[in-house]
C-alpha cells in the first residue's frame, strides 16, 4: 500500500451525444477511503460519467485529475494501471472462462510476462503466474466466491456473477473503485453481503469508491457523501441525511422512482 | 473444469503424446503414415487459425496465404539458392509474421466482417502472386523441393514424419502455454468483450497484432513443413478452399479449445482418404458438416465434451470445485 493515496477530482465535466446533454458541468471529488454515492433516475448520466473517467468517452469540456495525474491524457487500457478499476452495470464477464481466470484477467495490468515468456513457459513467468493466482484466489475469497473458483462464469448464479465482477475489479489492488449498480438484481440477503464487502473495502483497505445505485437503501446506507444527478446535471450533493431531506431530490427521484421508503 | 495444465500431469501427458506419435510411426505403413503427416501439418495451420480466431476473435479466412508464404519461402530458398531446410524455417516464419502484422494493422480498426474481407483478400493476393510471378514461383507448374537432410542423413517423405511430429509437439506445447497464460487470457478477453478487456488493462492494438502474428507464424510453419513433406509446392495447394478447410477443421473440432483444431484436422484429412470412391462428393460432405456444426453444435466436438464435463462438475457436490484447481 502506498502511503500517498490520490484523490479523484472532476471539474466541470460535460459531454453531449448529438443534441443530448448527457452530462453537463458535473464536478465532484472522491477522497481515499470514502464512498461517494452517485444516484439519479435512468438516463441521468451516471454510467456516462464512469465511461468518461475510464476514458471510454472523451468529455467535450472539463478536467479529471487523479492525484497529480491528468486522466484525460491516458488511453483506456492505462487507466487500471493507475489504480482505477470498475465494474459494469450489465455485467461484462468473460463467460466461457472460470471465475479464477476472470479475476486473473483483472490482474492483467499487474503482470509483465510477454509473448516469449508465456509461450516458452519461462521460469519468471511461472513465478508471476503463481503469485497472481494466489492474489486472484484471495480476491475471490474476499467476496465469498472461493468455493466456485473453478466454475465457468456463465454457470454461476446471477448474484455470484455480480460478486465476481467486484472480485475482478478488486484483484488489481486499485486505489479507486467504480461500482456501477453492484446491487442490481440481488436479493436482500445478497445485498447485505455486498454491503459488508463494500464497507470492508473502504474501512480496511482504504480504497475510495464511487457507487452508482438505483437501490437507495444500499447507496444512502453506506455512502459518506452522495451526488444526485438528473438529466446530466448535479441537483444535489451532501451527506445521505441531507439528500433524503432535499426537496429537489425527492421531487426528481425519490418521489417517483422509489416506492418504498429509503432505510 | 479446466486443469492448470502444468506440473507432473502435463509432463506425463506430453510424454504419452510423444510415445503415441512414435508408436504410430512404428505400426503404420508408408501411405497411412503420410496421411498422418498431412494431418499434423494441417493441424498446425488450423492451430494458427484457432489462436487468431478461436482465442482472440480475429476472423481469418486467408490462412492458406500464410501457409503459402512458408511453403514458397522454403521451396524457393532450397530449390533455387541451395539453402538448407532448417535455415528456411526462420525466414518463412518471419515473413509470415510480417504479413500477419501487416494484415493486422488495418484490421485493428475494422469489424469482424471487414477483417474477414481483408484476410480473404490477402489469401487471394498471395495465390495470384504464386500463379503469376513465374520467374520466382514457376507459376502453375510449381516448384520441386529438394529432400531435407540433417548431419548427412537424407529424409524420405516417410521419415520426414518425425520432423513434422516434433514440430507438431513443440508448437502444440507453445500454443497451450500461450492460451493458459497472461497472453492467452488477454486474447480471450478481447474476444469476449473489448470494452471489458480494455478496462482490465489489455492493450487492444498490441494484443490483436500479436494474435495475427502468432496465427500467421503457425500458418507459415505448416506451409514450410508441407513443402518439406511433399517435396513439391504449387499454387493449387493454397487456394481459398484450403483457408475455408482450416476454418472448418476448427468449427467441427471445436474453436477456442486446444484439442479442437487437431481433432478437426484428423477428421478432414483422414475422411477424404477413407471416402476415396466418393471423391466428387468431398466438398459437399465438408460443407455439409460445416453447416451442421455451425447450426447445431457451434462448440464443436471438443466443446461438446467440455460442456458434458461441465455438467458433471455442476452435479458434483459443491466445494469440490476449488480443491482441484489450486495448483
Amino acid at each position: 500500500m502506498s502511503p500517498e493515496r490520490p484523490r479523484l477530482v472532476l471539474r466541470d465535466v460535460s459531454i453531449a451525444f448529438g443534441g443530448l446533454r448527457a452530462v453537463h458541468e458535473v464536478g465532484f471529488e472522491v477522497r481515499p477511503g470514502e464512498i461517494v454515492g452517485l444516484i439519479g433516475p435512468n438516463g441521468a448520466g451516471k454510467t456516462t460519467l464512469f465511461n468518461i473517467i475510464t476514458r471510454i468517452y472523451r468529455p467535450d469540456t472539463g478536467e479529471i485529475h487523479f492525484g497529480d495525474r491528468d486522466l484525460l491524457r491516458l488511453v483506456r487500457h492505462e487507466v487500471i494501471a493507475h489504480g482505477i478499476a470498475r465494474t459494469f452495470q450489465n455485467l461484462l464477464l468473460f463467460n466461457q472462462l472460470t471465475a479464477l481466470d476472470n479475476v486473473l484477467i483483472g490482474l492483467h495490468s499487474r503482470m509483465r510476462a510477454g509473448l516469449v515468456a508465456c509461450g516458452l513457459q519461462l521460469p519468471r513467468m511461472g513465478r508471476e503466474e503463481r503469485a497472481m493466482r494466489d492474489r486472484a484466489e484471495q480476491a475471490l475469497a474476499l467476496v465469498g466466491l472461493a468455493g466456485v473458483a473453478g466454475q465457468r462464469a456463465r454457470n454461476l448464479p446471477f448474484g455470484h456473477q455480480r460478486l465476481l465482477e467486484l472480485a475482478r475489479a478488486l484483484a488489481s489492488e486499485p486505489t479507486l473503485l467504480l461500482l456501477d449498480e453492484p446491487g442490481a438484481g440481488l436479493n436482500a440477503e445478497e445485498l447485505d453481503g455486498l454491503t459488508n464487502v463494500i464497507r470492508h473495502i473502504r474501512d480496511d483497505m482504504g480504497i475510495g469508491i464511487v457507487l452508482i445505485g438505483h437501490t437507495m437503501r444500499l447507496v444512502l446506507g453506506i455512502s459518506d457523501r452522495v451526488v444526485v444527478l438528473d438529466h446530466g446535471v448535479t441537483i444535489a450533493e451532501g451527506r445521505p441525511g441531507e439528500i433524503r431531506a432535499n426537496p429537489d431530490v425527492v421531487r426528481a427521484y425519490l418521489g417517483k422512482a422509489e416506492t418504498h421508503a429509503p432505510a | 473444469m479446466r486443469r492448470p495444465g502444468r506440473g507432473w500431469g502435463a509432463g506425463i501427458g506430453w510424454l504419452l503424446a510423444t510415445a503415441g506419435l512414435a508408436a504410430l510411426a512404428a505400426v503404420l505403413p508408408e501411405y497411412p503414415r503420410f496421411v498422418l503427416s498431412l494431418t499434423l501439418v494441417n493441424a498446425i495451420a488450423a492451430m494458427g487459425v484457432n489462436l487468431s480466431m478461436g482465442y482472440a476473435g480475429q476472423v481469418s479466412v486467408g490462412h492458406a496465404g500464410f501457409a503459402a508464404i512458408g511453403a514458397y519461402t522454403t521451396a524457393i530458398l532450397m530449390g533455387r539458392l541451395d539453402v538448407s531446410f532448417w535455415a528456411t524455417l526462420p525466414v518463412g516464419g518471419a515473413l509470415a509474421i510480417l504479413c500477419g502484422i501487416l494484415i493486422g494493422l488495418p484490421a485493428l480498426k475494422l469489424s469482424h466482417l471487414y477483417i474477414a474481407m481483408v484476410t480473404f483478400g490477402f489469401g487471394q493476393v498471395v495465390n495470384l502472386i504464386s500463379l503469376n510471378w513465374v520467374d520466382l514461383t514457376n507459376g502453375p507448374n510449381g516448384l520441386a523441393v529438394p529432400p531435407t537432410s540433417l548431419g548427412g542423413y537424407v529424409f524420405s517423405p516417410d521419415s520426414f514424419y518425425y520432423i513434422i511430429a516434433a514440430f507438431f509437439l513443440v508448437l502444440s506445447w507453445i500454443a497451450g502455454n500461450i492460451v493458459r497464460s497472461r497472453m492467452g487470457r488477454g486474447f480471450l478477453a478481447i474476444r469476449d468483450s473489448e470494452v471489458a478487456a480494455e478496462s482490465m488493462g489489455v492493450h487492444l492494438a498490441k494484443y490483436k497484432t500479436i494474435a495475427f502474428a502468432v496465427g500467421a507464424f503457425y500458418g507459415g510453419m505448416s506451409g514450410a513443413l508441407y513443402a518439406g513433406l511433399s517435396n513439391y509446392v504449387n499454387p493449387d495447394a493454397f487456394i481459398f478452399p484450403v483457408s475455408v478447410l482450416y476454418l472448418t477443421m476448427n468449427v467441427v473440432g471445436g474453436m477456442g479449445t486446444l484439442a479442437g483444431p487437431v481433432v478437426g484436422a484428423l477428421v478432414f484429412t483422414v475422411m477424404p482418404e477413407l471416402l476415396r470412391g466418393f471423391a466428387e462428393y468431398k466438398e459437399f460432405l465438408s460443407g455439409g458438416l460445416l453447416l451442421l456444426f455451425l447450426v447445431f453444435f457451434p462448440e464443436g466436438l471438443v466443446g461438446m465434451l467440455d460442456r458434458l464435463g461441465d455438467k458433471l462438475v455442476r452435479s458434483a457436490p459443491a466445494g469440490t470445485a476449488s480443491a482441484t484447481d489450486v495448483a
